[in-house]
């Protein structure tokens, strides 16, 4: 039994010198594995980031070619979720026109007309409206 | 004293004197001694052996695992050697720290693939890594285009807001952008 013991003593003891070498070499490579962390940290969020991101030009691109050359949009509005548009056209059926074309595109929700005028000076009508994307 | 000491060393003498008695208590003292030493000697002493085989099988299994993890490590390194140009373009995509000059650098070439110019970025408001900035765009080209290429940045930007106004036949564009980074922790 005592010569068992001295046995596994031995073995135990080249077991420890072999586990404090392996220990000092791991920790020569913390900095390495701290900055592969990181990297890997910053590249999911990245990822994450890219994947969440919304996009205007889709929305832009809808509102744009959907509108008439005859209608001059003077000033608009754009945000992620919703639209205002401030434009001049020939006549109201152009604008009419208009809003049938955003309500049946499948991009926006509703519209709501603000005011709508005929300008005598100029001959045109001019409306301001509001919309929702979906 | 002595006198009594000789009494009981003679009487000893009487009953070992005595082989079937004699050969009983010798028995009684091997069976005696034999469990004094199972107990006292060979029972802490395979305590003790059974205490360095469990610890050296955790040893052994500390062992492979450190020598895997030596090996990922290496692994790692030979990585991110590889990746070591791709991390120069990562600080670029999603950088440490916010210099508002390296944005205008990317919008100014962004617009200039359009007919837009930058007229002002201002940054608004910084809230942990998300970064919001105003700017204004002015020229002649396709709003559309230049949110688009903006848009498509790798620096990731996203168009908040957009104010598209006609003025004298100039486009203004308005917009609030979000732009991210990441602090070093």
């Amino acid at each position: 039994m005592i010569i068992l013991n001295l046995l596994t003593t031995q073995i135990i003891k080249s077991l420890k010198v072999k586990q404090d070498s392996l220990i000092r070499q791991v920790q020569s490579y913390s900095e390495i594995e701290k900055s592969a962390k990181y990297v890997d940290k910053r590249v999911s969020y990245y990822k994450k980031i890219l994947s969440q991101r919304e996009s205007m030009s889709p929305r832009l691109d809808f509102i744009l070619s959907n509108t008439d050359e005859s209608i001059y949009i003077k000033d608009a509005r754009y945000s992620l979720s919703s639209f205002s548009i401030f434009a001049e056209g020939p006549n109201a059926y152009t604008f009419t026109n208009l809003i049938s074309k955003y309500l049946s595109g499948g991009v926006v929700s509703e519209i709501s007309i603000k005011g709508a005028r005929l300008n005598t000076r100029t001959g045109m009508f001019e409306v301001d409206m509001e919309g929702r994307f979906k | 004293m002595k006198e009594k000491f000789n009494l009981v060393v003679s009487n000893l003498k009487r009953v070992l004197s005595n082989s079937d008695l004699s050969y009983k208590i010798y028995m009684v003292f091997a069976i005696l001694t034999f469990i004094l030493i199972g107990v006292f000697g060979i029972v802490p002493s395979s305590k003790v052996f059974i205490a360095n085989i469990k610890l050296a099988i955790d040893m052994n299994k500390s062992n492979s695992m450190l020598s895997s993890k030596l090996v990922e490590l290496k692994k790692v390194e030979g990585d991110l050697k590889a990746v070591e140009d791709s991390i120069f373009f990562l600080e670029n995509y999603l950088p440490e720290q916010f210099n508002v000059q390296d944005y205008i650098v990317d919008f100014v070439f962004s617009s200039g693939e359009t007919d837009f110019s930058i007229d002002r970025v201002t940054p608004v408001k910084e809230a942990g890594d998300v970064i919001n900035l105003a700017i204004v765009f002015v020229g002649n080209g396709n709003p559309v285009e230049l949110v688009n290429i903006l848009e498509s940045l790798n620096r990731v930007t996203e168009i908040q807001d957009l104010k598209v106004s006609q003025n004298e036949g100039y486009t203004t564009l308005s917009m609030l952008v979000k732009t991210f980074i990441m602090e070093k922790q």
